[in-house]
């Protein structure tokens, strides 16, 4: 029990910090320690599948893409230092984000239980899909055509900043020829 | 083989006290990336994260029985390299391009 | 015979602590970026190491221990590779300054 309240504690103090880091890269070596407190969390929470997503690509796989974003934006940072928002903007900012966090307790909380769910029917018509675990069943037979859908949307996507980002900034061909320096970092 | 499924529950106490203290320590080292002078400060101190989270999850997977908890710990251990790997990088070209 | 093993169990576990505690006291009281990284090493290695030493005594079966003997040895090929690049980031000119 002190264990479950330490680590709660612990996610509070390392989100709570990573907020307010100065400093970009500061923050996402604190994101990506906050990712890996919230795996612990999910193991804790009985949910290790949930726990292996959330260090593999919540943590992990995020973390690095932020990392390359904060080096490009290195440059861009002290000018966006310069211009702080007003008083008014980041107060009215502070609120909304306050109300929808209170919403979205509030919803958790007011969840009826038990949970309403499908699983049982998902189960009962497993057999007639040919696949063994029920979460590929959903994705694959159940609603197929959600996740075709979602491929075509990812590639429209993706055509999109290809398209339209300038040839400078280097996403624009796929393939690219990385450089390495002598000494090899 | 080695062990039983029956496990003392003293030995199960033990263990989560044990993946609490390395928590607790882990906990304290992340101090360093609050201070560190050095952008390599701050990712020494999530590499202790990083090995300190992997212990402390061995010894929870041990002590409550979820045998998944080492599964989640080989993901992490692999990813730990990649992501210092990728810190180094973001560190070194940034104070290459002089910033 | 389970009595052994749990009393080997709890005196590798309270050694990996032990170093886990060096490592982290080290991270936040050495004066150089260099010797933390020191620190860093001994508990990444020692640290986990006699962890799972200390878990591989309560393992259930064969591929339970092999998994736990391959995150050491992940971990250990990661800190090596990783502290050299630290290092060379912390200080790129060499052994001088």
């Amino acid at each position: 029990m002190a264990f479950d309240i330490g680590l709660a504690l612990l996610v509070l103090g390392v989100g709570a910090w990573t907020v307010a880091a100065r400093d970009t890269f500061a923050a996402v070596v604190g994101f990506v320690a906050y990712g890996l407190l919230l795996a612990l969390v999910w193991v804790r929470l009985a949910a290790p599948d949930v726990a292996l997503t959330e260090a593999a690509l919540g943590s992990g796989l995020t973390g690095g893409l932020l990392v390359s974003a904060s080096t490009r934006l290195r440059r861009a940072e002290t000018r966006a230092v310069d211009e702080r928002q007003p008083a008014s903007l980041r107060l009215a900012a502070a609120v909304l984000c306050t109300l929808v966090s209170a919403g979205v307790a509030a919803i958790v909380l007011l969840l009826p239980e038990p949970a309403p769910t499908l699983a049982p029917q998902a189960m009962v018509n497993m057999a007639a899909t040919g696949l063994g675990n029920p979460v590929t069943a959903v994705l694959m037979a159940y609603r197929a055509i959600d996740t075709l859908l979602e491929t075509v949307v990812l590639l429209l996507a993706l055509v999109g900043i290809w398209s339209l980002a300038p040839d400078r900034v280097g996403v624009a061909s796929p393939v690219r020829a990385i450089r390495l320096s002598p000494t090899g970092c | 083989m080695l062990g039983s499924s029956l496990k003392h529950p003293a030995m199960a106490d033990f263990l989560f006290a044990a993946a609490g203290l390395v928590l607790a320590m882990v906990a304290a080292g992340l101090a360093r990336i609050l201070w560190g002078p050095g952008d390599a400060d701050r990712i020494m101190a999530a590499q202790l994260l990083g090995t300190g989270g992997i212990a402390a999850l061995l010894l929870l997977g041990e002590a409550t029985n979820v045998p998944a908890a080492l599964d989640v710990a080989l993901t992490l251990v692999l990813l730990a390299a990649f992501i210092s790997v990728a810190f180094v990088k973001g560190a070194t070209r940034s104070e290459a391009d002089g910033a | 015979m389970s009595a052994a093993l749990n009393g080997l169990t709890i005196l590798a576990v309270c050694a990996g602590a032990f170093f886990f505690l060096a490592g982290t006291v080290g991270l936040l009281r050495f004066p150089d970026t260099l010797s933390r990284l020191h620190a860093l090493t001994k508990a990444d290695n020692l640290g986990l190491g006699l962890v799972v030493l200390g878990l591989l005594f309560q393992a259930e079966g064969l591929l339970a221990a092999l998994k736990l003997i391959s995150v050491w040895l992940l971990a250990l090929l990661a800190g090596a590779t990783v502290t050299q690049l630290i290092a060379h980031t912390a200080r790129p000119s060499g052994p001088q300054a």
